[in-house]
């Protein structure tokens, strides 16, 4: 075999690898998870060039949105990551003789894909690197097809990898264009030069940026961006292993070694690739994080029995949104006032409404919520929030027409509407809904437009009982708006509430009552000893007032509090055990 | 060297011969009129704005358009249906033409190739010069939350936006109320809150940032009006509450707990309270009259907590101010909202010291959220009230005098009832309005795409000389404390506006 055929085999090793990676990545992670976390409608690439690295992102945005299509999304991020192997390789075709050359071209490949475990990590900074390097491939590829000026190529891809893909590319392509014209003293100076005068042009030619941002953006922490670690790891890896190849190159040249030493060498050479694929995957795939994103990203599909399986994982964590996400899949799933307390609700009524918090964050999933009720006003209000803080995010632009062509207001629901339609992703759900712009109406429009208040009131900020209430008034068919305030109440302790919608239930429909409206009752009727309390034809069941009789029992014979809550531990899922030992209100209320 | 300067010489050659556009003789009229985006047809406008660029919102192969004036005119192809026209034929067109008629026709091309031209649009050119510059806020139409925000200026001759301060400079803090003096590109201020809180205030060449926050006032300083001479600053002190109305027609309302209005000296920095500023009543929105002897603002009912929303108006009042001594006369009562039984807000005096414009709305003061707002003027001579013919069916607000008084700026969401523009009108001695246009840009299509609010929107007679990165080298410095003048001020235990220990509410969050 020759050695030329070596190198081919090593790199068709090395990608089907990159590749099997890749698919496993795919497998394992949920790319659908990146879309709702980073996913943007992307802008016009005219509006690209109004910004450092602007096109970069314009560009990132469309892959992200093809991983909407899971086998598209695939396959684009494999030809990226394969087409940036292959750049690397043809750029240092020089160091090919080194015996870990690919495998250095593999790490650096293989470090690209880090970012997707964290579906946090923005695409961007690895599409800046891809792009990039693509382009000084092209730079140097074009300078050796001509016989002057050849430096010329390079600078002007360096000048253009600095303006449209940003900072990141900028850097890693001055450090190939320097290591890669090892001959020619004067181009390095060149080229080491324009690393620090192209940022430069970006403070003359603007005063939008610092010299800070015009220089390490986005590398620059500031209170409200940190900087993960990974991306200083990934960013400074590729160089460092081009440089530590390029220094190593003359001691590792594979033809002078002895055979027992090749044989090694050959070990290695293909053995690395899947043992570093391998302890990639094992030390950055955190399956924990996965599933509750998972949780989040269920709650927007409306895959409440998804959401609902992921919580139990996760009983413990001490997350509102979470919470608040849990206690939606369950009066989905028709479970709210049944098995509320089956999942901890130690958020209180924030893990109910998140109306306390001013986080980008929860803006959307608040904007669904009171989507899902029909309350109109505040889902378009917290829409906007989390359009401005999290960006033109698909989903809150629909849910932003649905509102605004629900109200009537179908000029700026057509804005948002051409917005949507820019996302190839999206275009389909945009032409269903082309109607809705034009007065055609849907169950979402229909349920938004049957709940408007006739009557106004105010919503008033962290008085999400209130406003409930009001609301129910104004909509005493809304099951969802109902169901909520009777949840608050339990939450808040306030059994008298409870008792007094006893006869709402019954205009509702309810064949039973629900089990935790038992428990309050019981509890209620307890305190009152009230004889003539109006049942309205409902009776509590017997297991209720049995469980209700041995919980009294067991609390009374347990010598004080804390003997009491280990001996009715069985009960942990009971109103009583919440407001006695659960809940975060200090005191019961009396009723 | 040759061959490559005669090759490039031939192409421009050619670049400009394909960029004139022949003239059509052989046509179809049509009778109705053509919807052109923005509505740029039949309006007064101002000899030295830039070109009003257009989009042609008709089916067509090809659109052209013929602009004449007096005898002067040229022809312009559209780009696809994106009329963009030249600057400089333009101004030469309309600066030479000046009290003149700007005929546009406009003609479609059919699937025939056969051309249509539609009814001609005749502007009016008016000889009243209109400022170069309007300066304004681009928000986001949000309410409690913020992350991208920025103050610019545009220039109304070029068309070209320039950043003043943008938050990505100054992590993402919030920065609001700008206040020009007199149109003086030389004094303007504007507060930042959050991170690098304070109000930066560019006077001459000095930029200075101020802390105006103190426990004497209640509050920082919030919403600014420059005195003419640009020695004084007066702001209102807030105690601003937000909250949300659940019918479909409406968004948000704003009130103040209490306010005050207290007296910046801004060569001396020092904050005076003055007592006939400070009572109980919720003194508001000040604003100078040119000649800087009257201070206007306006005035409601302190509240209580039986106070329905719908029931708060204010009144617009007026009190003398002495500028050698700083002290404040006595107060008239301009308008009552009592006796109007609505409510008045953001007023404005024009320059000839005679005409006040301002909103008229059912109630409140922050008329952005009130879509019955309409923008009314008063004479002070004759005590004459007018509706301006300026409205539309939505609201309109912050409206504002040009230098010369002939143009009149405001914001209005008669478009699409949620996000606000800039329109301006023209205003002749009778008091009559043109009829309003949207501020133009250079893309025809950017209002389409826009998705802010332009907020205060302010003349400047020239670019005010300021980039973010001078401001976000100023802002870095810890800002000067303002002195608080407590020996012209009324004390804070006196005068009915109680001081809360709580912080202010803030009306926006920063995304944290």
């Amino acid at each position: 075999m020759t050695y030329s055929t070596q190198i081919k085999g090593q790199q068709i090793y090395a990608l089907t690898v990159l590749l099997g990676f890749t698919y496993i990545l795919f497998k394992n992670i949920d790319p659908g998870i990146i879309c709702f976390i980073q996913e943007s409608v992307p802008d016009r690439f005219i509006d690209g060039f109004h910004h450092i690295g602007g096109i970069n992102d314009v560009m990132a945005m469309h892959i992200i949105s093809l991983f909407n299509f899971k086998a598209v999304g695939f396959l684009v991020l494999f030809t990226m990551v394969g087409l940036f192997f292959l750049s690397l390789q043809t750029l240092f075709s020089r160091l090919r003789h080194h015996p870990f050359f690919l495998i250095g071209i593999f790490t650096m490949s293989l470090s690209l894909l880090l970012p997707l475990f964290d579906y946090t990590f923005s695409f961007t900074l690895t599409s800046s690197i891809v792009f990039s390097t693509w382009m000084i491939a092209l730079g140097v590829f074009i300078s050796h097809k001509i016989n002057q000026l050849k430096w010329l190529p390079v600078s002007a891809v360096l000048l253009f990898n600095y303006f449209l893909f940003g900072v990141p590319g900028f850097y890693l392509s001055c450090i190939i264009a320097i290591i890669h014209q090892s001959n020619s003293k004067y181009q390095k100076l060149l080229f080491a030069f324009l690393a620090i005068a192209i940022p430069a042009l970006s403070l003359i030619t603007g005063m939008n940026y610092t010299f800070q941002q015009a220089y390490f953006e986005p590398f620059v922490p500031t209170i409200y961006h940190k900087v993960k670690a990974a991306a200083y790891a990934i960013y400074v890896l590729t160089p460092l292993v081009i440089i530590l190849l390029r220094a190593t190159e003359k001691r590792m040249d594979l033809q002078t070694l002895t055979p027992g030493k090749k044989i090694g060498q050959r070990v290695l050479q293909y053995g690395i690739p899947v043992l570093l694929s391998a302890a990639v995957y094992h030390f950055s795939f955190d399956i924990a994080k996965k599933e509750i994103y998972q949780i989040e990203y269920y709650a927007q599909q409306q895959n409440w029995l998804g959401v609902l399986k992921n919580a139990r994982h996760f009983q413990y964590f001490n997350s509102k949104l979470l919470h608040f996400q849990t206690n939606r899949a369950l009066y989905h799933q028709g479970l709210l006032l049944d098995v509320l307390f089956q999942y901890p609700q130690p958020s209180g009524i924030e893990g109910l409404f998140l109306d306390n918090a001013t986080d980008g964050n929860i803006a959307q999933p608040k904007a669904d919520f009171y989507f899902e009720m029909g309350y109109g006003n505040e889902s378009r209000h917290f829409a906007n929030e989390a359009l401005i803080t999290r960006g033109n995010r698909p989903h809150t632009l629909k849910c932003l027409i649905i509102n605004y062509a629900a109200a009537g207001q179908f000029v700026i629901a057509s804005r948002y509407w051409n917005l949507l339609n820019q996302s190839l992703a999206h275009k389909k759900w945009a032409k269903d809904h082309a109607g809705l712009l034009h007065g055609e109406i849907d169950k979402d429009v229909q349920r938004l437009q049957d709940n408007f208040p006739e009557n106004d009131f105010f919503t008033g900020l962290a008085r999400p009982e209130n406003k409930l209430k009001r609301f129910f008034i104004s909509n005493p068919q809304n099951k969802m708006a109902f169901e909520y305030l009777i949840a608050n109440y339990l939450i808040t302790h306030k059994v008298g509430n409870i008792a007094n919608e006893i006869p709402t239930f019954k205009q509702l429909g309810y064949t039973r009552l629900p089990r935790l409206v038992e428990e309050a009752l019981l509890l209620y009727l307890e305190l009152t000893q009230d004889p003539d309390f109006d049942f309205r034809g409902y009776q509590i069941s017997n297991e209720a007032i049995q469980d209700f009789k041995d919980f009294s029992v067991a609390v009374q014979k347990a010598g004080g509090l804390a003997m009491a809550k280990n001996a009715v531990q069985q009960y942990n899922h009971t109103f009583w055990y919440y407001i006695m030992f659960n809940s975060p209100l200090s005191r019961t209320e009396k009723q | 060297m040759r061959k490559p300067l005669k090759y490039t010489f031939f192409v421009i050659i050619i670049l400009t011969l394909a960029s004139c556009s022949k003239e059509i003789t052989d046509f179809q009229n049509t009778e109705t009129e053509a919807t052109i985006y923005p509505d740029y047809a039949h309006i007064a406008i101002p000899f030295n704005m830039g070109p009003l660029n257009f989009t042609v919102q008709e089916q067509g192969k090809a659109f052209k358009s013929h602009f004449r004036a007096g005898n002067k005119s040229f022809w312009l192809r559209a780009r696809g249906n994106r009329m963009v026209i030249p600057q400089g034929k333009w101004e030469r067109l309309v600066s030479n033409n000046k009290e003149d008629t700007l005929f546009i026709d406009l003609f479609r091309k059919d699937e025939q190739n056969e051309w249509h031209k539609y009814p001609t649009i005749a502007n009016w050119i008016s000889r009243d010069l209109i400022d170069e510059f309007i300066v304004y806020r681009k928000i986001p139409p949000a309410n409690v939350l913020w992350n991208e925000m920025g103050i610019y200026q545009h220039s109304l001759k070029t068309l070209k936006t320039y950043p003043i301060s943008i938050n990505q400079l100054t992590d993402h803090n919030c920065m609001n109320c700008h206040s020009i003096s007199a149109s003086s590109p030389d004094r303007f201020m504007f507060h930042m809150r959050a991170k690098y809180g304070g109000t930066m205030i560019k006077y001459g060449e000095t930029l200075k940032f101020i802390d105006t926050s103190s426990d004497y006032i209640g509050s920082a300083g919030a919403y600014p009006s420059w005195h003419p001479s640009g020695k004084f600053i007066a702001f209102s002190v807030n105690r601003i509450n937000q909250d949300f109305h659940s019918v479909k027609d409406k968004i948000a309302y704003v009130q103040d707990k209490y306010s005050d209005i207290v007296l910046y000296d801004v060569g001396n920095n020092l904050i005076t309270r003055p007592q006939e500023l400070a009572t109980g009543a919720r003194e508001n929105l000040p604003t100078w009259s040119p000649d800087g002897k009257q201070l206007y603002f306006i005035s409601a009912p302190k509240s209580t907590d039986s106070t329905n929303y719908r029931d708060l108006r204010y009144s617009l009042l007026r009190i003398g101010f002495d500028p050698a001594t700083k002290s404040f006369g006595k107060i008239d009562t301009i308008l009552d909202a009592g006796t109007l039984k609505k409510s008045i807000s953001f007023p404005r005096i024009a320059p000839d010291n005679n005409t006040i414009c301002f909103c008229l709305l059912d109630y409140g003061y922050f008329s952005i959220y009130n879509p019955e707002s309409d923008i009314y003027t008063y004479r002070l001579d004759s005590k004459k009230l007018e509706k301006t013919e300026a409205n539309s069916s939505d609201v309109e607000s912050y409206p504002s005098w040009s230098q010369n008084g002939r143009w009149m700026m405001f914001v209005s969401k008669r478009e699409d009832g949620i996000l606000s523009k800039v329109y301006f009108c023209h205003m002749d001695e009778q008091g009559k309005t043109s009829k309003p246009f949207v501020a133009p840009q250079r893309d025809p299509d950017f209002y389409s795409r826009y998705l802010l609010n332009f907020n205060r929107p302010e003349f400047s007679s020239a670019r005010i000389d300021l980039n973010p990165r001078k401001v976000w080298r100023a802002a870095r410095e810890i800002p000067l404390k303002t002195v608080f003048d407590e020996a012209n001020s009324v004390t804070i235990t006196t005068g009915a506006t109680s001081l809360s220990m709580e912080q202010p509410e803030e009306i926006y969050k920063s995304d944290r």
